[in-house]
C-alpha cells in the first residue's frame, strides 16, 4: 500500500536534507529530480515500479531514463503537422527520436507487474496505477494497457520536471547576492514553525505567507511550460474584439501572461513582496488570475490537482 | 506544491545557500520556448 502523500514527501525530503553537511556543494537540479522520481514513482506504481534513487545506485541508473532522457524530441511546432511527426518518428528511429517511448516502456512494464499480482494483493494497493486499473478493459472499462501506460508516464513526467526545475529556480534566485535580504526574510519566517527530523508539517507550511509569495513569484518568472499552449474554439467567440471562428486553433504563453506589465509592475524583477497584499484585494485577485504557470480550465496542469494541498490559492 | 513548501522550509530552516562559483547565469538561462513553439499573432 502506498503511504499517504505527506508521509512520502517528508521521508524523501528528510533523506536528502540529512545528506547536506556544512559548506556542502550540491547539484540541486539533479538531486531535486531524484527526489521527484522517488515520490512520483511510489505514488504511481507502488511496489510494481517504485524507484529509490536517493538510496540505491542501481535505481539511480534506471532513473536516467527520466532524469536525463537520451534521444531527440521533435520540435514543438510539429504539433501543427501530425502526419509529418508520424513520418519522422517512424523513419528516423535510429536517431533515438521520441525518448517518451523508453519512459512509456517502463510504465508498461510496471503495469504488467501490477496485473500479475494476486487479487488479494491488488486490493490493498492505493496507487494511481491502481485507480486506473478499475478503468481497464478487463474490468469493463475502456482503457487498454498502452493507454494506461501513457497516462502514467504523462503524469510521471508532469510531476517531475515541473517541481524539480521550479525548486532549482527557487534556490537559485534566493542564493543570488542581490536577493540575500529575501533569503533572510524567508529564513526568519520558516523558523517560526516546528520541525521533526528536519521537516515541518505540511499544514504548518500552509501558514507561511512569505514562503507562499516566494514560490508564487518563482512560478511567475520561470513557468516550466512557458511556451504556447493550444486550444481550439468549439464555437465562434470574440476575444479582445477579434472574431474567432469555430475550429480555430489559438494559443497563449504562460511567459507572456506572467510578465504582462499591465498586471505585474516591474514584471522582470524578482519581487515576492508583490504577493504580500490582502488576498481579498482586487489587485491580488487580478495577479492570481493572470498567473498562468499551471494554465487554466479543463486542460490545466494535472500536477497542481495532484498535490494534496496547494500553496497557490 | 506540497513538495516545494516542505523542501524550501526544511532547507532555509537550517541553511544559508549561496551559488557555487561553478554555476553561471548562462547555466540557468531560461529557454522560453515561445519563439520555437509556433507563430505568435
Amino acid at each position: 500500500m502506498a503511504p499517504p502523500m505527506e508521509g512520502s514527501l517528508k521521508e524523501k525530503i528528510s533523506m536528502w536534507v540529512n545528506t547536506l553537511g556544512d559548506r556542502s556543494v550540491k547539484d540541486v537540479r539533479t538531486d531535486f529530480r531524484y527526489i521527484s522520481v522517488d515520490i512520483m514513482s511510489r505514488h504511481l506504481w507502488g511496489d510494481c515500479g517504485e524507484l529509490n534513487t536517493l538510496g540505491s545506485e542501481s535505481d539511480r541508473e534506471i532513473s536516467q531514463l527520466f532524469v536525463n532522457p537520451q534521444g531527440v524530441y521533435v520540435p514543438a511546432w510539429l504539433i501543427h503537422f501530425p502526419g509529418l511527426t508520424e513520418f519522422i518518428e517512424s523513419k528516423f528511429q535510429f536517431l533515438g527520436i521520441n525518448p517518451m517511448r523508453d519512459i512509456r516502456d517502463y510504465a508498461r512494464q510496471a503495469f504488467k507487474r501490477y496485473q500479475q499480482l494476486p487479487k488479494e494483493k491488488t486490493e490493498k494497493i492505493q496507487t494511481i496505477g491502481d485507480k486506473l486499473w478499475t478503468q481497464h478493459v478487463s474490468n469493463g472499462g475502456q482503457m487498454t494497457d498502452d493507454q494506461i501506460a501513457a497516462e502514467l508516464s504523462d503524469l510521471f513526467l508532469a510531476g517531475l520536471d515541473t517541481t524539480a526545475d521550479t525548486l532549482t529556480y527557487v534556490l537559485w534566485m534566493l542564493s543570488k547576492p542581490e536577493y540575500s535580504k529575501i533569503q533572510e526574510k524567508l529564513r526568519d519566517e520558516v523558523r517560526t514553525i516546528n520541525y521533526h527530523d528536519g521537516i515541518p508539517a505540511l499544514a504548518d507550511t500552509d501558514k507561511l505567507p512569505y514562503l507562499d509569495a516566494v514560490l508564487k513569484e518563482t512560478l511567475r518568472l520561470f513557468p516550466i511550460n512557458a511556451g504556447s499552449q493550444y486550444r481550439v474554439s468549439k464555437k465562434p467567440v470574440v476575444i479582445y474584439d477579434l472574431n474567432v471562428p469555430a475550429g480555430t486553433m489559438c494559443d497563449m504563453q504562460a511567459l507572456t501572461l506572467n510578465r504582462d506589465p499591465d498586471v505585474f509592475e516591474n514584471p522582470d524583477n524578482f519581487e515576492p513582496e508583490r504577493w504580500m497584499i490582502p488576498r481579498e484585494s482586487q489587485r491580488f485577485k487580478e495577479m492570481n488570475r493572470q498567473l498562468w504557470t499551471f494554465s487554466s480550465g479543463q486542460r490545466m496542469c494535472l500536477g497542481q490537482q495532484y498535490s494534496p494541498i496547494s500553496a497557490v490559492k | 506544491m506540497a513538495e516545494m513548501q516542505l523542501l524550501v522550509a526544511a532547507v532555509y530552516n537550517k541553511y544559508v545557500t549561496t551559488i557555487s562559483p561553478k554555476t553561471t547565469d548562462a547555466d540557468m538561462a531560461f529557454d522560453d520556448q515561445v519563439t520555437l513553439s509556433g507563430p505568435m499573432v
